[in-house]
């Protein structure tokens, strides 16, 4: 969390994350293309660039693409995430230039401009195998382009969090095109079954690891129904024990479609929105530190009792009415407008 | 119960988390490295096609202009009886050798080759006439037989050696770039035991085949047409309406 903006706020565990991405890309790009001049002495180094950069821009966003799930598995990854977006980048400069190689080596020198060459060449015929595949992985660049130009938080702020964050759900979209790019070039040219395997691998671990990270969450929300029920003539809804939250921690759950977490703290209950104001990190996996509710994913500190930042910044998240009764958290399920101040529920039982 | 907490902007990392990431992270690494070993593995083997990039030499021979630029040189033992011309980039002779038809010619060229067949990329503007014999014009192809043939439809530049591969549904755009810009095209034939017959593809007249490339080029095809002989090459003459493009 910084006031203003920097390129990157660079930190020792910055430092770590980007070094590591650095030895791991250089390590694969220069194994590919050194280790393929040695085991084929016919091998063309321009084209081992484009398969050492296509294949790593895979792998890569397959890495991406699993962290998110992992995250809400197992807490232990969220260090993964918090510079995501550095392997996000590196994704996109590997296949730009994997893109470049190729647009020079297959469209360069010829009677029309290379770009016009890569859109009109190929233009289907009817069948799969025809698919033009060299578009699809243009539009997949562009939507990783997009993505990586608007990583930084200056780009969050002035496209506003639910259209920065809708762009960047396109990775989806991206993948997608990759997999039919994937599939409808390289794989209709190599033929040894560990191509199409490989490729079923990654796209099962990366669905497999979503789902299950949906089931693991469906318990809050299931709650939502279970919690209608449990209403109170008042509006107020019975959501769970005092003893059921970890002190400076919190409990999430659903009420009326929405997300709310309920943190426990210094003899205190409070309910906030659980969506981060960054990038709706979930708020309820963090935690009071110093006074203020941490998000999990990127360190954004609001104050439990009024949701506001602690200034000098200015996000602000709803709260809700709460109250503790013979040792139960009831909420109102009705949100108050982001910064509104609510009075924490003293837990008595507790401190006398 | 596990309570360690990571904020990214701290200098410090909880011990089991840290434990848990480096732990990733060298899986991550070790990945890094199987996965390029695994793909150079089983990948397809290059052709043995070469390009000698960067190195010109001089040739000297009777220049063939049609169908397509030809030089032809008196190559004893392996040495090839003639050399497929073709321009920089993805350009056909024709521009550069207009007029020089049975011209004997001293030219700079870099050398493409593969399997004996043997092509130059003519360096612009290096294409001399050494001796002004220009009586002699060049043989006409002539008509051996009948032929049915199954095959790529390539461009002669990126499959003798340019581009690896040079061929194949990956190459195809750059296929039709080339073929569209005058390359000569060629069908490839190859035997059971893998090994390639190139023919040069001619319209019915004999002259340089012309067709909207996308629908024909990096793909199988069956073609019937009438084998021309032109000195030591063989040209296919076939009109497109014979070409079959197998799925």
């Amino acid at each position: 969390m910084s006031q203003a903006y920097r390129a990157v706020g660079w930190n020792r565990q910055k430092r770590r994350y980007d070094a590591t991405i650095a030895a791991g890309v250089t390590g694969y790009v220069a194994l590919f293309v050194l280790g393929g001049l040695t085991l084929d002495p016919q091998a063309t180094s321009e084209t081992l660039v484009i398969r050492a950069c296509g294949t790593a821009a895979f792998f890569l966003l397959h890495v991406v693409l699993c962290i998110g799930p992992l995250c809400r598995l197992d807490r232990r990854f969220l260090p993964l995430l918090y510079n995501r977006r550095h392997l996000g980048v590196t994704t996109f400069l590997l296949g730009a230039t994997h893109g470049v190689f190729a647009i020079v080596q297959f469209h360069a020198l010829g009677d029309v401009n290379p770009v016009a060459s890569l859109l009109v060449t190929s233009r289907g015929y009817g069948t799969l195998a025809d698919l033009p595949f060299q578009q699809l992985g243009l539009a997949a660049l562009l939507i990783l382009f997009a993505m990586a130009a608007t990583s930084h938080d200056f780009w969050l702020r002035a496209l506003s969090a639910p259209v920065w964050k809708t762009l960047h759900m396109l990775v989806y979209v991206a993948y997608a095109l990759i997999v039919a790019h994937v599939s409808f070039g390289a794989l209709q040219a190599e033929r040894h079954p560990l191509f199409p395997a490989l490729l079923f691998v990654g796209i099962a671990l990366v669905a497999g690891l979503h789902l299950r990270a949906a089931a693991h969450e469906r318990p809050v929300d299931v709650d939502d129904a279970a919690a209608k029920e449990r209403a109170l003539p008042d509006r107020f809804v019975d959501v769970c024990a005092v003893d059921d939250i970890a002190d400076s921690r919190a409990r999430t759950v659903c009420l009326s479609g929405e997300r709310v977490a309920v943190f426990k703290y210094h003899g205190k209950v409070s309910a906030v929105s659980n969506v981060c104001r960054h990038q709706n990190g979930p708020i309820g996996e963090g935690k009071i530190v110093r006074g203020c509710i941490v998000c999990p994913w990127h360190g954004y500190e609001y104050k439990p009792a009024d949701g506001c930042a602690p200034p000098p910044f200015t996000e602000k998240l709803p709260t809700f009415a709460v109250k503790v009764v013979d040792g139960r958290v009831l909420i109102d399920p009705t949100p108050n407008p982001p910064g509104t101040y609510v009075e924490p529920a003293a837990l008595t039982s507790v401190f006398p | 119960m596990f309570d360690e907490f990571y904020i990214g902007y701290e200098s410090t990392m909880p011990p089991r988390m840290a434990r848990r990431v480096r732990g990733a992270a060298l899986a991550l690494l070790a990945l890094a490295v199987t996965i390029p070993l695994l793909l150079l593995a089983v990948q397809g083997r290059f052709s043995t096609g070469r390009f000698e990039y960067g190195t010109t030499r001089t040739f000297e021979g009777r220049l063939v202009e049609f169908p397509y630029p030809v030089l032809d040189v008196a190559g004893t033992g392996t040495a090839p009886a003639f050399y497929w011309l073709v321009g920089p980039g993805k350009h056909g002779a024709a521009d550069l050798t207009r007029g020089l038809d049975g011209r004997v010619v001293r030219l700079q060229g870099t050398l493409i080759e593969r399997d004996g067949d043997a092509m130059l990329q003519i360096e612009a503007g290096s294409v001399m006439s050494v001796r002004g014999d220009g009586d002699t014009k060049s043989s006409v192809p002539v008509r051996v037989r009948t032929l049915t043939v199954t095959g790529e439809l390539v461009d002669s530049k990126c499959h003798l050696g340019v581009m690896k591969p040079g061929e194949g549904p990956l190459h195809r755009d750059c296929a039709v770039r080339c073929l569209l810009g005058a390359v000569p095209p060629m069908i490839v034939v190859r035997s059971s035991t893998g090994i390639a017959r190139r023919l040069a593809l001619v319209d019915e007249s004999g002259r340089p085949f012309f067709s909207d490339f996308s629908s024909l080029a990096g793909r199988p095809l069956t073609i019937r047409g009438t084998l021309l002989a032109q000195g030591a090459r063989n040209l296919l003459a076939a009109r497109v309406a014979e070409i079959e493009i197998l799925r």
